[in-house]
């Protein structure tokens, strides 16, 4: 069940929430356990096993907890087990139809095997609880020993299956005890209605953009037209995610927590380091706090920095796919990143305006690595990005980009203004209830009008 | 680095790229007078014909050992002369197979039950209806592919409707030789996935569509061989999204239509 779809907004949403509101406080957390566990099984229904590794994870990192805190002696072999056993999981689901695959290539008479499919939401979960318990190593926090308010932290839905990663004592106080009032309520509404509109109304016409690219094939494209595309790749990725982003933490509002923030107008960046503090945060921040800091940050020499600064890159590339590309992107990244840090990263933060147009580049070329496979695809889609050599920046169809423009321009127009911080500034400024009530109800019946006409897409990052 | 040299290496590189954007400028000039060159306007500058045997066009696309270049050794067709009215398959047709000089009468969706009352930007005609693109300009061939975007719908009834069309165009354009173009597969993956936009839907529909055909008036032409797989179906590495073809083989489409339908009105004329 994805957020933006009308089983969630129009059945789940209102029998869930009227038996929450419903129940006395001391039993919400179990009302909000069952419901979390029946959203995660409505996806998992093919896929039992989905199911019960999933809880077996939540069971483990739980026990692995209390077990750390009681058995101080073992406690690195404890957390060192139960990381090996969330990494196997991961492996095995996310990476072994890759491996076997590529071996499968290599090796003729290699033995077929039936594809394994990725469980929804495992590399969320699996780093949410990864953070726990090394938190719990760390002495961060204390392990917890209801096994029910931990099993809400791991398993709430709105969080659930595509973040934010939230840490455990970002919300253990509100596990214990919530106030949840008709102002937080209205507030969570808010905020969901309008992550819907930017997933519906805006990342899913943009997509449709890139899939016509992808169906007519890249050597065909003109090179405006190619430019189009990334750039509304770029969009459209961005506004679901955010999208996304927002819906969860309405929900949460909604629920009585305060989910962190998980973008902050990446597209105002002036470098691909502040990029990377403005994207996905949570994910950035549980790199930084669980891999880049352990291995020693760059507190151990220039050299010994880039090293870890590349682990993590290229970890962060796989995390998001298991395929070349994830990695060459993770790699690309990663290069970017350390030219700004030893060279040019001081001088585009004191020109914001090149700054500006040097990332106005590198976005979209960044994520069409990160979008295209295939690499011989991704070879020939840059050169239809940058057409000096071969057969120039015009396609069979002269005025293939006046077309989609003719079609896209209003959403290119709205996605680069929503980028901006500018229409967030002004949403703020607006006092009047009446109307942001209307606004806000004119994007709910625009978004479901497109969901029930079938408009709507799987969100791009449900592949992790 | 010095505020100097990075300022210098900055002008370097602006300076390279306007150099590179003007090479890309001057070659896109030359490749454009190259393309007008390659349009099919006249039989002269038509490719020299194959000297293989024609084959029969199949109505099951099931005649997979068809050689492609095999169809003609007679000149390709021109398409001065020549209308395409259809769906989406068309439209990429009018935008990639490179037969400027027709008419086109598409758009994504276009289906029987509608085509009569759709107004459609025809390039270099104007927005039009059916009714008044045939009342305009008399052609010598008009092309016929529709029935995918129907399917779903009551089957007797889309053959009936495909028929009135049929005989609506005849009626209008009475010279004109209709040819009814198989609905072209689409992959495995959607065909195994789709309840009614699968090869066996579709195949049914040609083959019932195969059935206006008389051989004096209107024919019917199947090109799936050019790009089916050898079960039948489109090739997984034909197609992005399992329902249309690259842009890339839209041309080579292009020419098998011509050549095929040079091929039929001489058999015809014979």
């Amino acid at each position: 069940m994805v957020f933006s779809s009308l089983q969630f907004i129009l059945i789940f949403m209102p029998i869930f929430f009227t038996v929450y509101y419903l129940t006395p406080g001391k039993y919400r957390n179990a009302v909000l356990l069952a419901g979390s566990l029946a959203f995660y099984l409505v996806g998992t229904i093919n896929t039992p096993v989905h199911f019960f590794l999933f809880v077996a994870s939540i069971v483990a990192d739980f026990l692995a907890g209390i077990c750390m805190e009681k058995r101080q002696k073992y406690k690195k072999a404890i957390l060192s087990c139960t990381i090996v056993f969330h990494l196997i999981c991961l492996c095995i689901f996310k990476y072994a139809n890759f491996v076997l695959g590529e071996l499968g290539k290599l090796y003729d008479g290699f033995p077929s095997f039936n594809e394994i499919l990725l469980p929804i939401g495992i590399s969320f979960y699996t780093f949410q609880g990864i953070s726990y318990i090394a938190d719990v190593y760390r002495g961060k926090i204390t392990a917890d020993r209801n096994l029910l308010n931990f099993a809400v932290y791991i398993s709430m839905f709105p969080q659930l299956i595509a973040g934010p990663i939230v840490t455990y004592d970002e919300i253990s106080d509100r596990l214990y005890q919530r106030r949840i009032t008709s102002k937080t309520v209205l507030q969570g509404v808010g905020i969901f209605i309008f992550g819907l509109g930017l997933k519906v109304l805006l990342a899913n016409p943009l997509g449709k953009l890139w899939s016509q690219a992808q169906a007519i094939g890249f050597e065909s494209l003109s090179t405006p037209l190619a430019w189009m595309s990334v750039i509304a790749f770029s969009l459209q990725l961005y506004f679901d995610f955010f999208g996304y982003s927002l819906m969860a933490m309405g929900l949460g509002e909604m629920l009585g927590f305060t989910l962190p923030e998980n973008f902050k107008h990446p597209y105002v960046s002036v470098t691909m380091t502040e990029f990377w503090r403005r994207w996905h945060i949570t994910l950035g921040r549980w790199f930084r706090d669980y891999v880049y800091i352990p291995l020693g940050g760059n507190r151990k020499g220039a050299l010994r920095t880039t090293i870890n600064l590349l682990i993590v890159w290229l970890f962060t590339g796989l995390w998001h796919g298991a395929g070349y590309n994830y990695l060459l992107w993770g790699l690309v990244l990663f290069l970017i990143i350390l030219s700004e840090k030893l060279w040019i990263g001081k001088w585009l933060n004191k020109h914001r305006l090149l700054g500006h147009i040097y990332m106005v580049f590198l976005i979209p070329l960044t994520w069409t690595v990160f979008a295209v496979n295939d690499i011989t695809q991704l070879g020939i889609l840059l050169t239809r990005l940058f057409p000096f050599f071969g057969k120039g920046a015009w396609s069979v169809f002269r005025y293939d980009y006046l077309k989609y423009l003719g079609q896209y321009y209003l959403f290119f127009i709205a996605g680069i203004f929503l980028s901006t911080t500018l229409p967030y500034k002004l949403l703020k400024k607006v006092k009047s209830k009446v109307l942001l009530t209307a606004f806000l109800l004119i994007i709910l019946g625009g978004s479901l009008y497109c969901m029930y006409r079938g408009f709507d897409d799987p969100f791009l990052y449900f592949r992790f | 680095m010095k505020k100097a040299s990075l300022n210098t290496l900055l002008i370097v590189v602006i300076t390279l790229l306007l150099v590179c954007s003007f090479a890309s400028c001057k070659s896109n000039k030359q490749s454009d007078s190259s393309y007008s060159n390659e349009t099919r306007n006249d039989n002269s500058s038509a490719e020299p014909p194959s000297s293989s045997t024609p084959s029969k066009s199949s109505d099951k696309g099931t005649d997979t050992e068809t050689n492609k270049s095999e169809v003609p050794d007679v000149q390709p067709a021109s398409m001065a002369d020549a209308l395409f009215i259809g769906d989406s398959r068309t439209v990429g047709m009018m935008e990639y197979a490179r037969l400027i000089e027709a008419n086109y009468f598409c758009s994504t969706g276009m289906n029987v039950f509608d085509i009569k009352k759709n107004r459609i930007s025809v390039p270099s005609v104007g927005k039009v209806t059916l009714e008044e693109l045939l009342s305009n300009k008399k052609y010598g061939k008009i092309y016929i592919m529709l029935g995918i975007n129907e399917l779903g719908y009551n089957f007797q009834s889309i053959i009936n409707k495909y028929g009135d069309l049929l005989n609506y165009v005849n009626r209008k354009q009475p010279n004109a030789a209709i040819f009814i173009q198989a609905n072209l597969h689409v992959s495995k993956k959607r065909s195994d996935s789709d309840k009614y936009i699968n090869n066996k839907n579709i195949d049914r529909l040609n083959s019932e569509l195969s059935k206006f055909a008389n051989g004096k008036s209107t024919f019917y032409m199947d090109a799936n061989h050019l790009f089916d797989d050898k079960d039948g179906n489109l090739s997984s590495d034909k197609t992005a999204d399992n329902a249309h073809l690259y842009a890339k083989y839209y041309s080579e489409w292009g020419e098998w239509i011509c050549k095929e339908t040079a091929k039929v009105l001489k058999e015809r004329q014979s």
